[in-house]
Parts: structure tokens; sequence; C-alpha cells
């Protein structure tokens, strides 16, 4: 694949040519849609519809370089209470992590931080917690907690966004974007910039490259099995590769459901002991 | 303490236990009798969760280099799915121990109510229903029914409000609070109310602390902990009593949780008896020895006090307080009959949880205890201050785990170290080596272990 790095305004529409001629190449059909303003597709993002609420189980895979694998089924619930958004996570296995769970209620708020909540089975407690930052590794995978509570969306205040052009990835016309944090929250955040695929037509991620705030390149996320669940787009299989690390993680999403209630009783610290 | 004995609130509670546990049956009877063989099969092995850890520990003492305990542990959890939103839960632990010291001999079960107690298997091995309860939804009311542990507070190490369910104190505090608290039959009512949680409870099992008797090697010894008579008079030290009335000694509590503005605030209630044995005794200077009788037992108290906590960036904000009314403690003069006063008291942590970098804690808790009608025979301080530190971090992706915790207690100079690393191998299994080492005179409330400076090593196998 051909990354088309353009800074000038005056050269987008040079490059949205050459995409558009490879792509003839390859046999792909022609889109006239014009590139789009970065800003507006991250918009345009987070306007996809995620469902009100909804269940599904998560397998996290994680395996490092030497080839350890380890693997943890969960449980997952969102649901948005007015414009809060509420996750609870729930370990199912292996035993040694059962029961394990955690809640977070993410604020519209800009600014405010979010509420998290821990519930380890060993000391039947459940103790609120916070973060050293939000690039802080979530439960030793790749993706950080702001990467597992954004999902597929993203959080418009954080970054500035460029359309850099077009390319295809899976065979998806995608916008390629280039996304810097602002100043003051790139070293909480733990990218110095990215490169990012969206989807032009579902405007969903299928990848995304990262560089620490060092510059070096620190990791590839890709979206994959994407596919409609009671007419919402949902990514099936996230797949995270640490090029620091040599590690990789892999979220795995099945029996998703956005059409059975979500009780508001499940996101309360209680519900973390007593399980979904 | 009490004196007299009145069973009908145990059987009242026993018979709402075993209609609960026969209609579970029923069901799965029933449900099995409908259906093909094949189909009962899949649908019953569905609703089953099976699991067990086996845990073997070594711990070898440094002062007089000697293993103290080389301990295997078996435990079992199962729970089953029984009619719509209900689940009977069992947990089951079988330890056994190549050394005869932490229990010395077969211990005395006195403090623990019958229905409560382990099966003791000789001097080196036991079995205990560690749990057994079905929980279920009425309307919105989550109730558990049956043998189980109510947790409250969030101090790490020491506790505060933690206090509904007993504590064995086999390992002193070094054991970890889910292997030492004591299960007790009980009623647990959760009910949602609005942005509230209402929290009820009942506790008719009248078992309390079980203390390791003299010659194990975490035996109490120092004064306000253990009984010691004065020069020249015998010890009669008869068998703790415990209260025998079966509802007017139960316990009862409640708490309220909400979150308000950030903040996580509950409000603590319970009536119930302190868990400590204090002394109940009687001088007699007839005979040309003085002897002096101690029957050790308990007294009533109530708790009133609160929790909070809240997140400011990376640090996490938590305290607790408890005010106890006439709170029973031991007294080195002996008033009534009484070997102990009964005192208010104010106890309170507070607690600082730095989340620094990525994958490191940093933990600070401040514990005192004041006694504000203070009396020179009480063997506690009018404030007595603890303060614990514990520092950790996670290496390899959360694989491998340092830590070291400190708690240390003003008053008497004493205090615990325990740094440990912990790694896991796999899903399924872990390891740790660490240590736990004491300082202090031997007359506080560490120092008194100063001898049983430890290292300790385990593996853990979960499946």
């Amino acid at each position: 694949m051909k990354q088309v790095s353009l800074r000038f305004r005056s050269l987008a529409a040079a490059s949205f040519l050459l995409a558009m001629g490879a792509r003839a190449l390859m046999g792909e059909p022609m889109s006239p849609a014009p590139l789009l303003d970065g800003n507006e597709i991250a918009r345009r993002i987070n306007a996809r519809d995620e469902g009100a609420s909804s269940a599904q189980t998560m397998v996290i895979e994680t395996t490092d370089r030497r080839g350890k694998s380890r693997v943890r089924e969960t449980r997952i619930f969102r649901k948005y209470v007015g414009e809060e958004k509420r996750t609870a996570i729930f370990f199912e296995e292996p035993r040694s992590v059962k029961g394990t769970a955690f809640l977070t209620i993410d604020y519209p708020e800009a600014g405010r931080d979010d509420d998290l909540w821990l519930y380890l089975p060993a000391a039947r407690k459940v103790r609120r917690i916070s973060m050293a930052n939000r690039g802080q590794y979530f439960l030793g995978t790749d993706f950080t907690y702001e990467d597992m509570k954004k999902s597929t969306k993203v959080a418009l205040e954080d970054y500035e966004w460029k359309t850099l052009g077009e390319e295809v990835v899976d065979g998806r016309r995608c916008f390629l974007l280039e996304a810097v944090p602002v100043s003051e929250v790139s070293n909480e955040l733990g990218y110095s910039r990215s490169r990012q695929w969206v989807d032009a037509e579902i405007f969903i991620f299928r990848k995304i490259q990262a560089w620490d705030v060092q510059g070096n390149e620190l990791k590839t996320i890709e979206f994959k099995d994407i596919s409609q669940v009671h007419g919402i787009w949902t990514v099936h299989r996230i797949e995270a590769h640490n090029h620091k690390t040599g590690h990789h993680s892999v979220l795995a999403f099945s029996n998703v459901d956005y059409a059975s209630e979500v009780k508001d009783d499940l996101f309360t610290p209680q519900a973390l002991r007593r399980g979904p | 303490m009490a004196r007299s004995g009145k069973p009908a609130g145990v059987a009242v509670f026993t018979a709402t236990v075993s209609w609960l546990l026969t209609r579970a049956g029923l069901f799965l009877i029933l449900v099995g009798g409908q259906a093909s063989a094949q189909d009962d099969r899949n649908r019953f092995l569905d609703r089953i969760d099976a699991n067990a850890i086996i845990d073997f520990r070594a711990a070898v003492e440094t002062n007089k280099p000697a293993f103290q305990s080389t301990e295997i542990r078996l435990k079992t959890e199962l729970g089953v799915a029984l009619w719509d939103n209900a689940e009977l839960k069992a947990v089951t632990r079988f330890r056994a121990d190549a050394f005869d010291k932490l229990e010395a001999g077969v211990p005395s079960q006195a403090a623990i109510a019958p229905l409560t107690r382990r099966l003791i298997i000789g001097d080196r091995s036991d079995f205990e229903l560690r749990e057994l309860y079905v929980q279920t939804d009425v309307g919105r009311t989550r109730l558990t029914l049956g043998k189980q542990q109510i947790v409250w507070g969030q101090a790490d190490g020491l506790k505060v409000l933690d206090i509904v369910n007993p504590q064995d104190f086999r390992e002193f505090i070094l054991e970890d609070f889910g292997g030492s608290r004591i299960p007790l039959w009980s009623v647990n009512a959760e009910i949602p109310i609005r942005n509230v949680t209402a929290q009820f409870i009942w506790v008719p099992d009248r078992s309390y602390h079980k203390l390791p008797e003299p010659g194990s090697s975490y035996s109490f010894s120092a004064p306000g902990f253990a009984i010691t008579p004065p020069p020249g008079i015998d010890l009669d030290l008869r068998e703790v009593a415990r209260p025998t009335r079966a509802i007017a000694d139960s316990d009862i509590g409640f708490r309220v949780s909400t979150l308000s503005g950030g903040w996580d605030l509950t409000v603590n209630y319970l009536y119930h008896y302190g868990d400590l044995p204090v002394p109940f005794a009687e001088i007699d200077v007839t005979p040309a020895r003085p002897r002096l009788t101690v029957t050790p037992g308990y007294a009533r108290t109530h708790l009133l006090g609160g929790t909070f906590s809240n997140a400011f960036g990376s640090v996490v904000l938590r305290g607790e307080v408890g005010y106890f009314f006439d709170r029973p403690m031991i007294a080195r003069e002996i008033v009534d009959n009484k070997a102990f006063l009964q005192r208010d008291q104010l106890r309170h942590v507070i607690g600082l949880d730095w989340f620094r970098f990525s994958d490191t804690l940093i933990s600070v808790q401040l514990f005192q205890d004041w006694t504000p009608r203070h009396s020179p025979s009480l063997f506690i301080d009018r404030v007595d201050t603890n303060f614990s530190i514990l520092l950790r971090r996670d290496f390899l992706n959360q694989t491998l785990t340092p830590q070291v915790i400190l708690i240390q207690n003003v008053n008497g100079g004493s205090g615990l170290v325990r740094p440990q690393v912990a790694y896991e191998l796999n899903d399924h299994t872990s390891m740790r080596l660490g240590a736990d080492v004491f300082y202090g005179s031997t007359e506080s409330i560490f120092g008194q272990f100063a001898e049983r400076d430890r290292v300790v090593f385990g593996v853990t196998w979960a499946f």
C-alpha cells in the first residue's frame, strides 16, 4: 500500500487522483467523493451510531515476543445514561481472574476525569481507582485505557486532524488522516502523532499507526471483521502490535447485542461484586 | 455478656435456608425430568460453574532456621444457576500442613458457633465449608441468604469498618483478609433506591475472632492481648463463653451507599458483639495461694461510621471512620469482676493511592484510634497511631509484580515489613516469593512476633 503524505492543501487534489488511479488499476470501483476535512471526518466518526446500550463477549489475547500467550474472557456492557457513557467489564475466564470487574463512567464535560472502580474478588472490596494518565496500558494489553474507553470513537478535544489523502485498506476506500495531539495532552496520551485510516463510507477505523512521544514508531492497530449487528456497524476484532516490545494483543468480540435491555443497576460499584 | 439460650431464631433461619435449598433441589429435579437425558445433562451442566484452586505454600522461619509451615490448600467453588436470577454458591477449603505449628495440637473452636466450625482432621489438616448461600432477586432487592462474607470498608492491612465477619488470627494479619475472614450465616439484603443502595444485614451466627492458642506460632503474648495474672496468683483460664441467645444476641446492621458529586459515600451502622474476647474475672483469696478465674466473653457495642473516596487526577483519596459506643478494652484492673473497661472509641483511617507513571502504585494510610475518656488502666494509649506504605509496580505486561508493604505502630515503635515478588507463569499458574519481617519490643503489637520472621514461597494453580 502506498502512503500519501502531503502537507499542502494544493497537493491534495493530485494525491486524490493518484489514489483513484491506483484503485482503478486494482479493479476497484471509483467514487467521486471529495476529500473531507479531517475534523469533519472525526466528527462523523463520533456521530456514527453505536446503540444506546450494548452487551457483548470480549476475549482478550495477549502474546509476548517469545510467543507466550494469555487469554481473558470477559462480558462487557455499555450504556448511555444521558450523555454519560457507562461501561462495565466482568472477567469470566480464566479462574485466576474470574470475578474481577471494572466500572467506568465517562462524563461528557471536557476536562472532567472519568470515574473508575475496580473489584478484586480476593479482597472482596470495590475500590475507587485512578490512572497515572490516559496512556496507561489496560491490564497488560497493548491498548491504553483511553483506547479502551473510546473504542472506535475519538476525543475531539484532544487532537488536530488533517486529511492526507485516500488509501485502500482491506479492500475498502479509506480516508487517511494524521492526528496530532494538542500539546498539553501528548504526554498524557502517550502519542506524539498517529495516522488513521477511516472507512470512507461507514466512518469507522480500519487501521491506526501511532508514534510515541519521542517520535518512535509505537504500535499498529487494525480493525477487522466489521459487519452490521442490529443495523449498527460493529468491529468484531481489534489487533494491536507493539513495535517497541514485540507484544501483541487481540480483542475479539462476539455475542454482540444492541437490542436487549441493559439495566442501569449494572453500572454501580455494588454490581461489580455481584456480577452481571 | 449474654446468659440465656433460645434456639428459636436459629431454627427459623435454618428453616428458611433449608426451604430455599429444597426449592432449588426440586427445581433441578423437575427440570431434569422434563426433557431427554442428553438434553437434561447439557442443560444441567450449563447451569453449573465449578472451579478449584490449589495453593502450595512453604514458610521458613529465619531467626532459628526451621520450617514453620508447608501447606497445601484446595479451594473449590461451585455455582449452580437456579430459577431466574437465583444462584446457589458453595465454597470449600481443605488445608493440610506438614508441620503442626500454626495451630499447635487440635485447636479449640469454642469461639465459633457449632454450625460454622471447621472439621478438624487430626493435628495438621482441616476442612471448612467456607460459604454456602443462595443469592436471588426479589423485586429490585438482591437477597443473599446463607454462610457468607460481608465486607465493609476499603482499608488495606488493618481494619476499621471491616468487622461484620470475625477474623481467624492463625497467621496474625499475614493471611489475606479473604482467607482469614470467618464467613457467617447471615441474611444480606441490598436494595437500590434511586441513586442510593441500602443494605440490611442480620447475623444470627454467634461466632467471634479465632485466636491462636498458646504454643502456636502466632499466639498473642503482648500485654493487652494476652491475660497474665499478677505475680503470686494462680490463673484458671476457662474456655471462652459465647453469647447464647439466638435472637437477642444476633448482630444487625445497615449501610447506605451513594455516589454524589464524584464522591463514593457510605453510612454504616452495626449493633454487634466485639469480636475480641474480654476477661470476666473472679479472684478467690480463700486458698493459701489466691486464684484468678478468668472466663473470656464478649460485650455489646454500637458502631456508627462511614466511608468516603474520590479521585483527583492520578490520586485517590479514601477514608473510613467508625465511632464505637462502649467498646470493650482489656484493662490492668478488675472492677465488678471485669478485667476490661468499656469506653467510646473513634477509629479512622485516611489513605492516598497515587497511581504514578504507568503500572506503579504508591499507597499510604494513616490509622488512628482515639479513646476520649481514657483510663490509665487501659493498655491502649489515648491515641494509638499506625501507618502503612505500599509500593507496587507491574512489569512484563503485568505478569511480574514486585511490591513491599510497611505497617508501623507509632506508639509502640513496632512494625511489619512484607516484600514480595509475584510472577504469573501462565493463565493458570502463578508463583510468589516473599518475606514477613517483624520488629520492635516483644511487648508491642508487632514486636511480639519478632521471633517469627519468615521467608515464604508459594505456587498457585487455578483451574
